[in-house]
């Protein structure tokens, strides 16, 4: 299965765009109008989100959080799949469990990753940020006190 | 109507259960409820356990104000709806929420203006009585905003990114001050060394600064206002002539900007009626109150040997913006908007200041106030008092609203709540603060609400620069007037008479008129021979 979209036009990339549901959701969608020249699908967990994504390709995968270790691995096991399916040049996320499989697994494959930590986190930079970060190819915070040398940087907010 | 959200993980049933009991009592409540997986039920609104992300939308969208959570998704779309928020923070104490960062985040968005905040169910019943007063505001630009949009752009492209680089504290806006219209956005920075003492000290003879200790603050209640001069005691037995010296060639150094206040507390009927902001009121045939002000500022940047001086006007939510006068060389000036609810002028500062560092200065003064003496001759006497906050009490012991201040001395002011500066922070922190007191007499005039504060300030303002001895002679002797000023763009007939008045652009006086203590706005029009006393006339009266 070769990349053909890819080698067409070498400029237009593949970004897969990841958030759970609800306030990682609306954020990502703020987001994601910067890759609008490029080929998006979208990943979350909530199935009824698809409405607003248009026509970009769309998963729902079931939600879990760092207490349910096996709903983890089931998710983990899901994405991986779908990063197999679809390639990704580049993977964004704005947070949570589903995000981090999904940066995690898309640096292994190859792809380029952003993790924005969400606007929600104000005091320190989430958990899965803190984790993932430092595996992420650009880390950015939403909070300008919360910007290191190091990352995660700010380079504005989703607002 | 009234839409209340949670969202969709967690039930808050603090939140909806005040709300229904709250409709239950207010027959015309219209409210619908989005609660979650909660065992409470409401009672008097409808409600829904889950909403799909359409649905959701569409009842923020039809809803006058929304009531959530303080959960992103919520105030998001909320925000892109342009639909006025209150929320109400979930507590981990409380077992709402894993942590507080929903506390956290609701005290930043506040802060910037954003949102409303009940911080619990007492604040939240009182703010639900007020949701009519709470009004659309703009949607929210559909995407994020274009900084991070275009990082994120390079970036997919390949392109090197420019990351900010981080060095102590980061120069950013912490207002977000959507309205800022910075000639020059860069402002003084505060680390520059000290430089040599070689100015001596111009103190004022007569003009002693007292320590004030603070206790007034105990009795705020009773007179908020009357800070009262206390004797001459300790700190300034250690005050010689040197420490005031060192202090002054300290702030001389370090005094970053001239903060102006200008938020309205209250409308006024003056301001109304002109249509513009007390700012922009004439002084003088050629200047506005601003432009009064930054003449002041820039002599006080000469005399100081500061290069470059910023003035920076901070207005609250609603307060006019008022026009920039043109800006002198060394004396940038921005007009910055506090969008957030009306919380006091002490956090006010601290958020302006937060860009400072802690050993830098600022002065602070109320914008609506005409100075009688020159600037940098008040701040001389200010500095030399040597506290971390300097501020001046008239003689009649109510301070004017001049204070000279240390910036890591507003670090302790809270995030929440109401605190004015003048009247709580100040006395408050006179208990952990050195706060020195200037005593003088007549420096400002009172804070120019009314048409009488105008009038009176301009003619004690010109009165000063015209022959002191006959103005002593004929001071309450109203029938001379001692302005009569026309602005540039008015029409006044020769033969009309303006006595002690103002003519704003776009009026006109004809023949034989008379104005007297009067102001007369654009597109008003006195009639030959019209007599018109203590008036404000506006276009369409």
């Amino acid at each position: 299965m070769e990349n053909l979209t890819t080698e067409q036009d070498p400029a237009r990339k593949r970004v897969l765009a990841v958030a759970s549901g609800g306030g990682h959701w609306v954020q990502l969608l703020r987001a994601t109008p910067a890759f609008a020249e490029h080929d998006l699908a979208y990943v979350t967990t909530l199935a009824s989100y698809r409405a607003q994504v248009g026509a970009a390709r769309f998963y729902a995968i079931k939600d879990a959080s760092r207490w349910n270790k096996l709903g983890l691995m089931l998710m983990a096991l899901k994405v991986l799949v779908i990063v197999l399916r679809e390639r990704p040049d580049i993977v964004i996320s704005t947070g949570a469990a589903v995000g981090y499989f999904a940066l995690r697994i898309g640096k292994l494959l190859g792809a380029k990753t952003v993790w924005v930590d969400s606007i929600a986190n104000v005091e320190k930079v989430s958990l899965s940020g803190q984790s993932i970060g430092k595996h992420a190819d650009l880390w950015l915070t939403q909070w300008p006190h919360l910007a290191q040398p190091d990352g995660p940087h700010f380079c504005g907010s989703v607002l | 109507m009234i839409f209340v959200t949670v969202g969709t993980q967690l039930p808050f049933d603090r939140l909806v259960k005040t709300v229904d009991e709250w409709a239950s009592v207010r027959p015309y409540a219209d409210a619908f409820a989005q609660i979650g997986p909660a065992k409470y039920r409401p009672k008097s609104m409808p409600f829904a356990e889950f909403l799909d992300a359409d649905e959701c939308r569409k009842k923020t969208e039809q809803a006058d104000v929304v009531v959530a959570h303080a959960g992103m998704g919520s105030i998001l779309t909320a925000l892109e709806l342009g639909r006025p928020v209150l929320v109400m923070p979930r507590l981990a104490a409380l077992g709402e929420h894993r942590n507080d960062h929903q506390l956290a985040t609701a005290k930043k968005l506040l802060a910037q203006g954003r949102i409303f905040v009940a911080f619990d169910e007492t604040e939240l019943l009182e703010k639900l009585e007020f949701l009519n007063k709470y009004q659309a505001t703009e949607r929210l630009p559909v995407c994020a905003c274009p900084s991070l949009l275009s990082t994120l752009r390079s970036f997919v492209n390949g392109q090197k990114l420019e990351l900010p680089l981080v060095e102590g504290k980061l120069q950013v806006d912490p207002l977000n001050l959507v309205d800022v219209e910075h000639k020059q956005t860069k402002h003084r920075s505060n680390l520059q060394p000290l430089r040599p003492a070689l100015v001596a000290i111009s103190g004022m003879p007569g003009h002693q600064a007292d320590v004030w200790d603070g206790s007034v603050g105990d009795d705020l209640l009773g007179e908020p206002q009357k800070w009262g001069n206390r004797g001459v005691d300790l700190a300034d037995r250690f005050d010689s002539p040197l420490r005031s010296q060192a202090a002054t060639q300290t702030i001389k150094s370090r005094l970053a900007s001239v903060i102006l206040l200008a938020g309205r507390l209250r409308t006024t009927d003056l301001a109304k009626r002109i249509g513009r902001s007390r700012l922009d009121l004439p002084v003088d045939a050629t200047r506005s109150l601003l432009a009064h002000w930054r003449d002041e500022v820039a002599q006080l940047g000469e005399k100081w040997g500061c290069d470059n001086l910023p003035i920076r006007v901070l207005l609250d939510r609603l307060a006019p913006t008022p026009m920039l006068p043109p800006v002198i060389p060394g004396v940038p000036l921005s007009v910055e908007r506090d969008r957030s609810e009306y919380r006091g002028t002490g956090g006010i500062l601290r958020d302006a200041c937060s860009i400072y560092d802690d050993e830098a200065w600022v002065l602070v003064a109320n914008a609506a106030q005409l100075l009688f003496e020159e600037l940098h001759q008040i701040v001389e006497r200010l500095a030399a008092a040597g506290g971390e906050i300097n501020v001046v009490n008239e003689n009649d012991g109510i301070p004017n609203g001049l204070i000279l201040l240390k910036c890591g001395v507003l670090r302790a002011i809270s995030d929440i709540g109401f605190h004015d500066m003048k009247e709580q922070v100040v006395p408050a922190m006179a208990r952990q603060r050195l706060v020195k007191v200037v005593s003088s007499h007549g420096v400002t005039s009172p804070p120019i609400h009314s048409l009488h504060d105008y009038t009176v300030a301009l003619r004690r303002y010109h009165g000063k620069n015209t022959d002191n001895r006959s103005v002593a002679g004929e001071k309450n002797e109203r029938w001379q007037s001692r302005f009569s000023i026309r602005e540039k763009g008015s029409v006044v007939a020769p033969s009309a008479v303006i006595h002690d008045s103002v003519v704003l652009e776009g009026a006109a006086v004809e023949r034989e008129a008379v104005v007297v203590r009067s102001v007369v706005g654009r597109g008003a029009r006195i009639g030959p021979g019209q007599i018109v006393v203590d008036q404000v006339v506006s276009g369409t009266n």
